[in-house]
């Protein structure tokens, strides 16, 4: 047998080993235990949005002492959060922003949050980037607004995703950041983003900014530059 | 995140999502609570071993429906023990093994001894064997995991196999008994 049937076996056999092991784990149990609501409704929003759905705050008490790394991203958050409150007294924009756009650092994913609630924004505009890389075509949009998304791709399927969240709703961007940098620019006249820019070939970066006076949060994320990423960013008008 | 994420916007991968959720859900929590021993740290697990799925969604694609069930009980069981690990609960893995006794060649498959020896080996082996075989990770993606250098998720990996195939020949199952 040469060594790629074994590792092609040994795949099957660690998986059947895995079966036979939770079997015996449950055996003998009739009923799963009750999940508590609010696990009931996480998991409900992350299948309900995949992708704006599935950043989950851990702060419950139990999970702040996790990890020291989990303490200290909560911590750098909040260190965020603190910053900005500073500038609330100075600044009425500032406000809006804090209170309506707030981002959380975890062991393996970033969150944006979005809280539309009470903001004066239309949530009934179309927006869309009016420059592409080269190459790179629509492929599918969701024009669910006032959250909605769109998909460009070029000849080599790599994608270019957009997305946005305005209006009345709410809803966070998580994404991966365990193969990028992260830091803050600014972007267009003086609008602060944050640029993930990939570490990885297999990953792509990733462009978040709230737009303060259309009261959007957006999203740009795909295997280019992060100078293709502001440019594709700055580009972004209603339609 | 992406592409499986993105990947998620078809209809067809948010169904498949939906009934991966439907089928495995309450498996995948009741193998987190035996790990945990804990309601709250299971549903983080269950929680966390979804957004892997997602993260990865363009592999499960290619699962076919009969290996989906152990292939997401694996991901919520290493989530699980990882959890486990940075509650500082699982200090260290056992090294030793001492396999239980197997009937034989003559009464028992290669296949079946096999699926045995993986039930009892060393976690430390069983572990890489896993994210490298099954979840298909690289041996980059496995040792900061694992927090270990490249070159010892190599070596655990091949004296995993090694550990393994040993066995199976000192007990009398060659290479050809597998009947491949």
């Amino acid at each position: 047998m040469k060594d790629s049937e074994f590792d092609a076996l040994l795949r099957s056999a660690l998986l059947e080993a895995a079966r036979l092991d939770a079997e015996a784990l449950t055996e003998g149990e009739t009923e799963a235990p009750p999940r508590s609501l609010e696990y009931q409704a996480e998991m409900a929003a992350l299948l309900r949005d995949p992708i704006r759905g599935g950043a989950r705050p851990k702060v419950r008490p139990g999970l702040w002492r996790r990890s020291r790394l989990f303490r200290s991203a909560a911590c750098l958050a909040l260190g965020a959060v603190l910053c900005l409150g500073s500038a609330v007294t100075f600044s009425p924009s500032a406000r809006a922003w804090v209170v309506h756009f707030f981002s959380q650092r975890f062991e393996d994913h970033s969150a944006f949050s979005f809280q539309g609630d009470g903001m004066d924004g239309p949530d009934d505009v179309l927006y869309r980037p009016t420059y592409l890389p080269a190459g790179y075509m629509e492929d599918r949009s969701q024009d669910d607004l006032p959250k909605d998304m769109a998909i460009y791709v070029n000849d080599q399927e790599q994608f270019l995703y957009f997305s946005y969240m305005a209006g009345n709703t709410a809803g966070t961007f998580a994404v991966d950041n365990e193969h990028s940098t992260e830091k803050l620019i600014t972007i267009g006249k003086d609008c602060q983003a944050h640029l993930l820019e990939t570490i990885s070939p297999d990953y792509p970066s990733f462009l978040i900014w709230m737009d303060e006076e259309k009261g959007v949060a957006f999203l740009i994320d795909g295997y280019v530059s992060p100078e293709e990423l502001i440019r594709v960013a700055e580009s972004v008008q209603a339609q | 995140m992406p592409p499986g994420l993105t990947a998620l916007e078809l209809e067809t991968d948010r169904a498949l999502l939906q009934q991966i959720y439907d089928q495995y859900e309450p498996r995948m929590y009741r193998v987190a609570l035996q790990v945990l021993k804990s309601s709250a740290l299971a549903e983080d697990a269950v929680h966390d071993a979804f957004l892997k799925l997602i993260k990865h969604f363009s592999e499960i694609r290619k699962i076919s429906c009969k290996e989906l069930e152990p292939f997401v009980v694996i991901i919520v069981k290493r989530t699980a023990l990882d959890l486990l690990k940075q509650e500082k609960r699982l200090t260290s893995l056992e090294d030793g093994w001492d396999p239980p006794a197997g009937s034989g060649p003559e009464t028992e498959t290669a296949y079946h001894r096999l699926v045995e020896l993986i039930r009892s080996m060393p976690d430390t082996y069983r572990e890489v064997l896993e994210l490298r075989c099954v979840l298909e990770w690289s041996n980059k993606d496995i040792a900061r995991r694992l927090s270990l250098s490249e070159n010892a998720v190599a070596v655990r990996l091949m004296r995993g196999k090694a550990l393994l195939q040993n066995k199976l020949e000192q007990e009398g199952y060659g290479r050809e008994g597998f009947g491949i």
